[in-house]
């Protein structure tokens, strides 16, 4: 009943005019910066962070932010589908069919298919929030400082092992997040860290600044370099509704890929992307005609794009409830949630109530905001593909740069912001995947913290962390992680011996 | 691409070394009882390094598809975007808001996009002006104001 309750209140804190207005932007920017090519949802929350500061509710900022993200994942298969180019990363799956069908004059149906299960996917993750993340929250309330770090520890190498790129270069992506996290006031010694007699670096490193850099501007110096990251659109839309056989063939699809991107979406670093490619290869399997897939099936955009809404939904959870962020964009939203004075975890939901419910009622909303806004308005959206890169490049420059200033008023954080532009560019150059940095910077004072507390609880005995089961049971997990991957490796190299 | 990648990867593991003694020798790693400032900085450059080895190790052999690191001449808009916008930076407060957006969007439109000079100067003037009015007068964004009081 106090779940009912809570959302009931939920709806009552959402439907308010400036939550509802906000949920409406995030929806609206969020399906926009999904439809342009070379700025993903990270990079566009890093991007008004700043804007944070100003915006004085904890619980409009979540929706927003928010509606950004989940909407973003919405409008990424427009592209994907028209032009072969996806918005952003969950849809690059989407690519291989949905193009396809639009070479045969059925843009119309693969849109309008992707956006139906993106509906009902991201119906089913925030019914799925609704519903798991109270007990897990507390269940979490038992959590002490030695399983906030085995946790932490666990979410952050899962975070690389599930991101699908090289593992050496996730963890040492994460090891950088952590050093410059250390930059600064040690916070319980008073001691200066890595700031080189430089008083711009004693309060350490901002991280909207980071995040803007790496994301942002690192992504924009990137884009630099491609002669052209826009296409141009000649595609036509045709009929927009799915033909009754077509609907037939991606019921089950959307379904599956539900289910499948709201049980990957919890894990950390199993967002979007890792979703929509784990439907496909299911559909794949599960079709009578899997010689189709590739060549237009319409399964194989309904399937991946229900599982990356879905799993963007889910990703909440673990934010909401044991303060771990799962990828990059919920890192910036744990920031945001920070710079409000709201400190995500299992007590959110029992000090901050109306953050917990206004948010998650604000998500069954927005779905349908995101339903209206990507079927009638498709042909909208693909005139946003004209805006011109020497246009928008500059533009998310001066963005950065005024963002970052307005925060600080201090010049020396905007040489900062090159700084990590640099670093962003090079990390791209380099084939590093960003994510994890930010993430490892946001949960490094966590894991700092919680492993001073459990050393001094425990009078210097390391036993402290696989005495007690939920630590210990964590910790096993990470075991299995690191061997299974150690394997794999060894398994792999034998293979590329052997041929 | 491979000898870059070697490059990048022998970099971090010298940075990275240098940042593991620092913390070990300035900020003293403590006990396990009591730890100190450099503990965490002291493990995370020791991950560093070895993901780094891991990495200039699966780097070892010929190079299957020998590229150069950029294409020919792409290196040019990165560098001079990163030029102009540390001049930029360096003179926000001297020049003040606007008068530094407009040069900064000029060279951009002009050197790093090498656009047509009509549209340089209506993407110049008219981003400009545009930024100015939602920052600064719509919302109230503090910026550096020129000699001109605006």
């Amino acid at each position: 009943m106090e779940i009912f309750q809570g959302l009931i209140d939920g709806f009552g804190i959402a439907l308010g005019a400036n939550n509802l207005l906000f949920a409406f932007l995030g929806a609206l920017l969020g399906t926009a910066i999904g439809v342009l090519p070379g700025l993903g949802p990270a990079g566009t929350i890093s991007l008004l962070l700043p804007v944070v500061y100003q915006m004085g509710s904890s619980t409009t900022t979540v929706i927003f932010l928010a509606g950004i993200y989940y909407g973003s994942m919405y409008g990424g298969s427009t592209t994907s589908i028209l032009l072969n180019l996806p918005g952003e990363a969950a849809s690059v799956i989407t690519t291989l069919d949905g193009y396809q069908m639009a070479q045969k004059g059925r843009a119309g149906a693969a849109l309008s298919i992707a956006a139906i299960g993106s509906f009902i996917a991201g119906t089913i993750g925030v019914i799925g929030l609704t519903f798991i993340a109270p007990p897990l929250a507390e269940f979490a309330l038992s959590f002490g400082p030695p399983e906030y770090f085995s946790l932490t520890l666990v979410g952050l190498v899962l975070a690389v092992f599930l991101s699908g790129s090289s593992v050496s270069k996730g963890l040492l992506t994460l090891a950088l997040g952590m050093i410059l996290a250390s930059v600064g006031l040690d916070p319980i010694t008073g001691k200066l860290r890595f700031t080189f007699a430089s008083v711009g670096l004693q309060s350490g490193f901002d991280f909207t600044t980071l995040a803007m850099g790496i994301f942002g501007l690192g992504e924009i110096f990137y884009n630099l370099e491609q002669s052209d990251v826009m296409g141009t659109v000649t595609t036509k839309i045709g009929r927009l509704f799915p033909t009754a056989s077509e609907w037939v063939q991606s019921r089950w699809a959307i379904l599956r890929g539900s289910i499948m991107g709201f049980v990957v979406g919890i894990l950390p670093g199993g967002g979007g992307v890792l979703g929509s490619l784990a439907s496909y290869a299911v559909e794949q399997k599960l079709s009578k005609h899997p010689e189709e897939f590739g060549k237009g099936a319409i399964a194989g955009v309904a399937g991946p794009e229900s599982a990356n809404n879905a799993a963007s939904t889910a990703s909440f959870i673990p934010l909401l409830t044991l303060g771990i962020p799962s990828n990059s964009s919920i890192a910036m939203i744990f920031a945001a949630l920070l710079i409000q004075g709201v400190t995500p975890g299992p007590f959110l939901i029992v000090e901050h109530p109306e953050v917990f419910w206004g948010v998650t009622a604000s998500m069954y909303i927005g779905n349908v905001m995101l339903l209206i806004l990507n079927l009638p308005l498709v042909g909208l959206w693909v005139q946003l593909l004209k805006v011109p890169f020497n246009i928008l490049g500059p533009v998310v420059v001066l963005l950065t740069v005024i963002g970052v200033y307005s925060t600080s008023n201090d010049v020396f954080q905007v040489f900062v912001l090159i700084f990590f532009g640099v670093v962003g560019y090079f990390m791209r150059k380099f084939r590093f995947e960003p994510g994890p940095l930010p993430m490892a910077f946001v949960l490094a004072p966590m894991i700092e913290n919680s492993v001073r507390q459990s050393l001094l609880m425990s009078r210097g005995s390391l036993g402290i962390f696989v005495e007690r089961p939920i630590s210990a049971v964590l910790l096993g997990v990470f075991a299995i992680m690191v061997i299974s991957q150690l394997v794999k490796a060894l398994r792999s190299r034998k293979r590329s011996a052997a041929i | 691409m491979k000898k870059h990648d070697r490059i990048a990867a022998v970099t971090l593991i010298v940075l990275a070394l240098a940042a593991a003694y620092y913390a070990y020798a300035e900020l003293k790693l403590g006990t396990l009882r009591v730890p100190d400032s450099g503990l965490l900085p002291f493990l995370a450059s020791l991950v560093i390094v070895a993901s780094s080895a891991v990495w200039l190790w699966s780097l070892r052999g010929p190079d299957p598809e020998p590229r150069p690191f950029w294409a020919k001449g792409a290196w040019i808009k990165p560098l001079l975007a990163v030029t102009f916008l540390i001049l930029y930076a360096s003179t926000l407060e001297l020049l003040g808001y606007l008068p530094s957006t407009f040069i900064f969007l000029g060279l951009w439109q002009f050197l790093v996009e090498r656009v047509h000079w009509r549209r340089a100067i209506l993407v110049t003037v008219l981003g400009t002006a545009g930024m100015y009015l939602l920052f600064v007068q719509l919302l109230g964004v503090y910026v550096p104001e020129s000699i001109f009081g605006f």
